[in-house]
């Protein structure tokens, strides 16, 4: 049987129902990424990977910034430099495809207390971290450097809102990504996924999500529980269903939901595999299989994460793993997303 | 025959995970275009995850000692050679034949062709049991001898042949049949292979055994990823007109590749062999038992025993420890995400409740 030779976008469509399907299957059983995937499909009314890819390889041109803000600070009561490893390696991962794939400069923006482990993390993935000034410098370097900027980004609301605007005023934005950050509520609070509140310790990096809208940069939330940047666009869908949507522990009275909305939302198993799912949508449309990592370097990724005292959310421990999947199920995501970016595949005799 | 009730299934509490292998196995990798077609189909026909569905059967139907009959095996080059068959089949069945025996205490015996006989043998000691004439195997369905047994049987093409075979395996106490990627006759009499070319001289006929087993009420399970294996004839043939070829192979026998003989169960996947290994998984899930799902180690030793005793990857045509044209990376990956389905390295109180 022949068929008509489909477009790269028609090739990343289909693509991206796997990459979707795969990322989204609950191996923890934790109940909530099939209450959340439907809605942010429905929103889109595509895959959400592709659509994510497209959006990106049509919005973000060489030599620009892609804002790309994570980490969650997740014992706070405890000690402010305990943050988790679901978060930072799926920013390292999409930062790495979109310098690679876009020619974009990324900038990570995170607590101060996690610089260095997000910037460990990035250079696992290949990017030397610089300040901001040398990632650009890099792109026109006539000797190659593969560089990235990670930032400490102010916890204190009106410090954000400046340094937002700053940044916007400075660079040239490209497109804004958050992989597993907290956004707060109507109330301004952010929380846990346990209805916890936890406002205070977090970057409050969402200041960017109406500053892009005004100034039509496009805004893409990654998250896996409800409570993150992005989950406000499906805030209808999740109220009465998912657990604190409607009303938190800490008696704020407004529930975990974000309030804002992006333009495109990302829903997964882990919120690391909703940045790998995007960086293997953008090698299939671009047909550059190099712009999705390699289950080495997933390992290299945790590990750095894990170097850097970085704790699995779930499990607590310290190690290469994240919300309580082991390190062999993250390569294993990673080899099928290769897999259906076309390595490791030899389909020839089917066609 | 009803072999297990719809409505006890729908309430079934492994239903999550049933449904969760299903999608693992059916995601469309080698992007052949075929298991959305075939899958979607028979999950709206059966109205229930298919990998649970086979496992319930299974555990339901299958005492200690029976046997379990497996075939398998496609003898994928006969213009070249009758000796030359393709490694998706036999590491499937091998490890089902694993699964049935530490889970359910039955005695596995795998049907192939004579030219298969050895490296399906190979591939059952790679998964971890002992190959032995049937009457040896039979004694090891008594848990007291401590040997973990099967048997591989060389099964006749010629359908007269076929049916001798067929009517001696029944006289044991037979728990149920399970064809994997194995090549089934259309209403003419006829095996193809997916894209319609015939084969039916070197493909052992399995058509009777099938008969008999549905007779006397035991369960018939057939797992496929092209549309010609047996099982892909259920639902009536409802296949013939969604499928290519399904009508008119273009042989000029007068029928399409899809059986007519049907099964009570039947399994799409990607790969077939994951079809297999779905099952295993399910029925790990069913007896909480996760040892019933083989690991990644045995998965590598059982691909390597294939290529090792020059069963081919149908697709590449090497003799590689891969199948279907995907890298072994891709079936450890597979094995890995189902053990991890199962529960295997999962906390789950960790999680709030």
């Amino acid at each position: 049987m022949t068929t008509a030779p489909e477009s790269a976008s028609q090739a990343c469509a289909v693509a991206g129902e796997m990459i979707d399907r795969l990322i989204t299957i609950d191996f923890p059983e934790r109940g909530v990424v099939d209450l959340l995937y439907p809605a942010a499909r429905a929103l889109l009314g595509a895959p959400l990977t592709s659509t994510a890819a497209q959006q990106l390889s049509e919005n973000v041109r060489p030599g620009q910034v892609v804002i790309i803000t994570t980490g969650w600070l997740d014992r706070p009561h405890i000690s402010r430099q305990i943050a988790e490893t679901d978060g930072p390696p799926g920013a390292a991962v999409l930062a790495r495809a979109l310098h690679l794939g876009l020619g974009a400069v990324p900038v990570l923006l995170v607590e101060a207390e996690i610089v260095h482990a997000v910037s460990a993390a990035v250079q696992a993935a290949g990017l030397r971290c610089t300040t901001v000034a040398e990632a650009i410098a890099a792109t026109t370097s006539t000797s190659k450097l593969h560089a990235a900027a990670v930032l400490p980004f102010p916890t204190d609301s009106e410090l954000a809102a400046e340094a937002a605007r700053e940044m916007c005023a400075t660079y040239d934005i490209g497109a804004f990504v958050a992989i597993e950050k907290g956004g707060r509520n109507s109330r301004g609070q952010i929380h846990t996924s346990r209805g916890d509140e936890t406002t205070a310790v977090l970057a409050k990096t969402d200041v960017f999500v109406d500053l892009c809208r005004d100034r039509g940069v496009l805004t893409i939330g990654v998250g896996d529980g409800g409570n993150e940047i992005g989950m406000g666009s499906i805030a209808e869908a999740l109220s009465t269903k998912l657990r604190f949507a409607d009303s938190c522990r800490c008696g704020c009275g407004a529930g975990v939901v974000p309030d804002q909305r992006t333009d495109i939302l990302i829903a997964a198993t882990v919120s690391n595999w909703g940045g790998y799912g995007i960086a293997a949508a953008l090698a299939v449309l671009l047909d550059r299989p190099d712009l999705l990592h390699t289950p080495e370097m997933e390992e290299d990724i945790l590990r750095a994460c894990a170097r850097e005292g970085l704790i699995d959310g779930v499990s607590g421990l310290v190690g290469p793993t994240a919300d309580g999947l082991s390190l062999e199920v993250h390569r294993s995501i990673v080899t099928l997303l290769r897999g259906v970016v076309g390595t490791g595949v030899n389909s020839a005799a089917w066609n | 025959m009803t072999l297990v009730e719809r409505d006890s299934l729908i309430s079934d509490p492994k239903w999550g995970i049933g449904d969760r292998i299903d999608r693992l196995i059916s995601i469309d990798l080698p992007r052949r275009g075929r298991i959305d077609l075939l899958y979607p189909h028979f999950r709206q026909h059966y109205g229930t995850p298919l990998s649970l569905l086979a496992a319930r059967v299974l555990e339901r139907h299958v005492r200690q000692g029976d046997l379990v009959l497996i075939a398998t095996g496609w003898l994928n080059r006969p213009s070249v050679s009758a000796n030359v068959a393709e490694s998706d089949g036999p590491t499937g069945a091998a490890a089902m034949a694993r699964a049935v025996s530490i889970g359910l205490g039955a005695v596995p015996v795998l049907l192939v062709e004579a030219e298969l006989v050895p490296a399906m043998t190979a591939v059952v000691h790679a998964a971890g049991l002992r190959c032995l004439s049937l009457q040896e195997a039979v004694k090891t369905g008594n848990p007291d001898v401590l040997l973990h047994g099967a048997a591989v049987l060389a099964y006749p093409t010629n359908r007269e042949q076929a049916s001798v075979l067929a009517n001696q395996l029944l006289e044991h106490s037979v728990g149920a049949f399970i064809a994997i990627e194995k090549g089934g006759a259309n209403e003419q009499g006829r095996v193809h292979m997916s894209q319609g070319r015939e084969c039916t001289d070197t493909v052992a006929s399995m058509d009777s055994l099938i008969e008999l087993c549905r007779a006397r009420s035991i369960p018939t399970i057939g797992i496929g990823d092209g549309g010609n294996e047996i099982g892909m004839g259920n639902d009536g043939g409802a296949l013939r007109d969604l499928l290519p070829y399904g009508r008119d192979c273009g042989c000029g026998c007068g029928g399409g590749i899809v059986p007519f003989t049907e099964t009570d169960v039947v399994l799409p996947a990607t790969v077939s062999n994951w079809g297999g290994y779905g099952i295993c998984a399910a029925l790990a899930a069913v007896l909480n038992d996760p040892r019933v799902m083989h690991d990644e180690a045995l998965e590598h030793r059982m691909l390597t025993a294939c290529c090792a005793h020059g069963l081919i990857d149908g697709v590449t045509g090497f003799t590689d420890p891969t199948s279907d044209g995907l890298d072994e990376s891709i079936h450890l990956g597979v094995v890995t995400l189902l053990r991890t389905l199962i529960g295997c390295g999962i906390d789950r109180t960790a999680w709030p409740s």
